[in-house]
């Protein structure tokens, strides 16, 4: 044993990042924040496919509920500024 | 009856065995560090590029750069460990002829020097070491082996207030050399043994290096190699620390004197030991993996102690220098307007001021030396870093003086990268620039490391993150990278542990970012001689900086719990990565801290 | 002038160039010569060490030469060294039977030279052969020591 103890510290270290990393994304999934929500806004940042597909799907059931009468005006206004100014989700 | 000293506990103990190559780990290792690269780029890509936080750059760029820096370390220290040569044994040496052309003149067998440095030790500690030199064993009774103290202290008697070395060498009957100057430290010292000995090869120890008998034995053979200028042995510190049961000192600072309780102190926590080599002294990974590796690509530089030299390859380094100083003054003497006569009597002061300097004056004379050696394009030299330990010596036995060490180290290196920058010496290959300056580069690594050390307390005072990304990209580019990065780094360790060396390497951040201040402000580097008694100095103010940023730390963790109990954190996720990290640091940073305050337990020593 | 230069050499015993009985073997590997044979000056005269001023050492290393240093000899011996004779401050020493050089050497005639520069005195190595003055050049020592 006493021979592989030099693999302790890295594996230590290994195990430390993996909790530390599924602890992160567990708080965020029951106390959301801004971290990972915010677009970098980078002259190179692009807008993946996916992101698009979102978005665009985010849009159309946003224009269908005005358009069946499930929001009025205002609440149409200020979900269209979210969606527009957030990333896509 | 030989004057008893702290380390006499420790002379049972016998070095470790070099690690076994093994081609398979190594092209394990090639292929890791390959996707480490690759993955490292790609991670400082995305960060540089998608996850900057623009409303808070002055925390942002500053922990992206201190990153990049770090992946060139590491870099570095791949392209070091790329792969194993370490040459092939041979017999020791018997005749001239083996090792030099003699160009038909007669052979005769060869003449070996040792010397031990001295200045201002114990003249029974060196007595020690002039002990095993005389023990060194040879097959050739022809072959001539001379022992010579060098004392630059100058103990000859003549001041009765100090220890008489002279003494002791006529005692030990070995010889003793003097010089009524301490010009060039420890290099000067050397010049004059060497203008006053004349052994082909001469071996270099310090006061307290304590050769084992085989030293001779399994070094000189190397030198049939013509080109081979030295070769290093490691040097193996035979008085570190021991572990100590966590339970026995629980049990004596707690003074527990129930046995029951002890009973159950020691059932709990006795078989976790703790302040194993706490100063840090162990260079096992330095020589058994990072010097050896250097053979690959001959780089493997001579760190003083334990090495063995060829006198030719010096001898002509020394003449180099000579003339190449005296051409860069004739040329500037050419260039200004002075009458003949008047040209000529410069000329003779300059050849009288100029000296034959085997070993470069400077506090780091070994490693500058090295690299002018290598950089010698005619004889293009080879340097070999021996596997197997030939020597023991004694380390520091205190912070005060572990950081003096450590500093003059620091200073002479970031010196040699002002004055005489590997990257741009000529005659260097591109593999041994990169050795040398990795040397180099890693005596700026406080700079980084400060950053790394800060940003959790700037995280938890500000609440500003360093990094947005899309979703958790962070951990998509970072964590492989990391555990790749680990995965790497210990196959190429492989057999020996990191963990004391990586908190030193951060914890030694304070002193080394003085040496990078006294480095630029232009300050002389000096030649500290490295005190060899035990001490047990209380070096508080060396840990004052690793207690302050403890302090902060944990002040910004607790603010951060009071605001996630009154629910006004923003970002929890974050205050769980920035702790993790924390814990890391303080984690690095209290060795240093324990080791200043460290004094051995009453516990008897356990035998290994 | 010879009179004026014992004068302020007094120690000097010598009047031409020694030309020691070098313990050495000859580029054909000829027998050493027999330095018993040598004629009654040169016995008389024969001296380990120079002894240019009243303060030299005679273990003073900066001052003579040990063949052995040169090429690497045997062994140890009184005859293995190169004595010089000063004319008109000048110092000859004859290389004639010296044959090879490593640097060792070289820094051993760098040395000598500065040191009886000091003393005011050049220094000049005669009969070196073609070898010797190539690895000189080669160093770019020719401007230091004076070899012909």
């Amino acid at each position: 044993m006493k021979k592989y103890s030099f693999l302790f510290k890295p594996l230590f270290y290994i195990l430390s990042l993996a909790f530390a990393t599924w602890l992160v994304i567990k708080i965020e999934e029951v106390r959301p924040s801004d971290f990972g929500q915010t677009e970098t806004k980078t002259p190179n940042s692009r807008i993946t496919k996916e992101e698009l597909l979102n978005r665009k799907k985010n849009l159309r059931t946003l224009f269908r509920e005005f358009k069946e009468g499930k929001i009025d005006s205002t609440q149409f206004d200020n979900k269209l500024t979210f969606l527009l100014e957030a990333p896509a989700n | 009856m030989l004057k008893q000293f702290y380390f006499n506990q420790f002379e049972y103990r016998r070095p470790y065995k070099a690690i076994s190559e093994n081609k398979y780990r190594t092209l394990l290792f090639q292929f890791l560090s390959i996707l480490t690269i690759a993955l490292g780029i790609a991670y400082l890509n995305w960060r540089w590029r998608y996850s900057l936080n623009l409303d808070a750059l002055w925390f942002s760029v500053p922990l992206v750069v201190a990153e990049t820096l770090s992946f060139i370390s590491t870099v570095m220290i791949i392209i070091n460990f790329w792969s194993n040569s370490d040459p092939e044994k041979t017999p020791p040496i018997h005749y001239l002829s083996e090792i030099e052309d003699i160009q038909n003149g007669k052979d005769r067998p060869i003449r070996i020097d040792i010397f031990i440095a001295s200045y201002n030790e114990d003249v029974e500690l060196v007595r020690y070491s002039i002990i095993d030199a005389k023990k060194a064993i040879y097959p050739y009774d022809d072959v001539h082996i001379q022992i010579h103290v060098l004392d630059d202290g100058r103990r000859d008697g003549r001041d009765p207030l100090k220890e008489n070395m002279k003494k002791v060498a006529e005692e030990e009957n070995v010889n003793y050399l003097i010089r009524e100057h301490n010009q060039g430290y420890k290099a000067g010292n050397l010049k004059n043994a060497l203008e006053n000995t004349n052994g082909d090869l001469f071996v270099i120890l310090d006061a307290d290096t304590r050769v084992f008998p085989e030293f001779l034995i399994n070094t000189t053979g190397y030198f049939r190699k013509r080109k081979v200028a030295w070769v290093q042995t490691p040097q193996w510190f035979y008085d570190t620390t021991a572990p100590e049961k966590l339970s026995s000192i629980i049990n004596s600072k707690l003074l527990i004197s129930n046995k029951k309780i002890s009973r159950l102190v020691d059932f709990i926590f006795g078989k976790v030991e703790i302040n194993e080599d706490i100063f840090g002294n162990e260079p096992r990974l330095f020589y058994d993996v990072i010097l050896r590796k250097r053979n690959f690509h001959n780089a493997a530089f001579c760190c003083g102690a334990g090495s063995i030299h060829r006198r030719e390859a010096v001898m002509n380094h020394a003449i180099k220098s000579f003339v190449q100083q005296i051409k860069i003054f004739e040329s500037n003497l050419s260039k200004s307007k002075i009458d003949i006569n008047e040209l000529h009597n410069l000329k003779k002061a300059l050849l009288l001021e100029q000296e034959l300097i085997p070993f470069k004056f400077h506090a780091s004379e070994d490693i500058y030396t090295s690299m002018m050696l290598h950089a010698d394009k005619e004889n293009r030299w080879e340097s070999i870093q021996h596997s197997e330990v030939e020597c023991k010596m004694l380390s520091t036995q205190d912070v005060d003086s572990w950081i003096k060490q450590h500093q003059r180290y620091a200073e002479g290196s970031l010196d040699i990268a002002f004055k005489d920058n590997p990257l741009l010496i000529k005659g260097l290959s591109l593999r041994q620039k990169i050795c040398y300056f990795s040397t180099i580069w890693s005596y700026f690594a406080p700079l980084w490391i400060l950053i790394f050390l800060l940003c959790p307390i700037a995280f938890f005072f500000s609440l500003s993150l360093p990094v947005k990304a899309y979703s958790f990209d962070f951990f998509k580019y970072f964590l492989p990278f990391q555990i790749m990065n680990t995965i790497t780094i210990a196959i190429g360790c492989w057999g020996i542990s990191t963990r004391r060396g990586d908190q030193y390497y951060i914890s030694s951040f304070w002193f080394m970012l003085m040496a990078i201040y006294s480095v630029i402000r232009g300050k002389k580097v000096k030649f500290n001689v490295t005190p060899k008694d035990k001490g047990f100095a209380k070096s508080t103010q060396h840990i004052l900086p690793h207690i302050i940023i403890i302090a902060l730390s944990i002040t910004g963790i607790l603010y951060n719990v009071y605001l996630i109990l009154w629910g006004h954190h923003p970002v929890i996720s974050g205050f769980a990565a920035n702790t993790f990290w924390c814990l890391f640091n303080i984690t690095a940073l209290s060795i240093m801290i324990r080791a200043a305050y460290w004094k051995p337990t009453e516990v008897k020593e356990q035998l290994i | 002038m010879i009179n004026t230069l014992l004068a302020n050499f007094a120690p000097l015993r010598l009047t031409a160039i020694l030309i020691l009985n070098i313990n050495i073997t000859t580029m054909e590997n000829k027998p050493i010569p027999d330095t018993k044979n040598k004629s009654s000056n040169e016995s008389d005269v024969y001296l380990k060490n120079l002894r240019l001023t009243e303060t030299l050492n005679v273990n003073d290393s900066k001052s003579k030469i040990r063949a052995n240093e040169l090429f690497q000899m045997s062994n140890d011996h009184p005859a293995d060294e190169l004595a010089g004779v000063c004319i008109e401050d000048v110092h000859y020493y004859d290389f004639k039977n010296v044959q090879s050089i490593n640097n060792t050497g070289l820094a051993s005639l760098i040395d000598l030279t500065k040191y009886l520069l000091q003393k005011g005195l050049k220094v000049q190595f005669v009969n070196v052969n073609e070898k010797i003055k190539e690895k000189i050049t080669a160093l770019e020592l020719d401007k230091v020591l004076q070899c012909s």
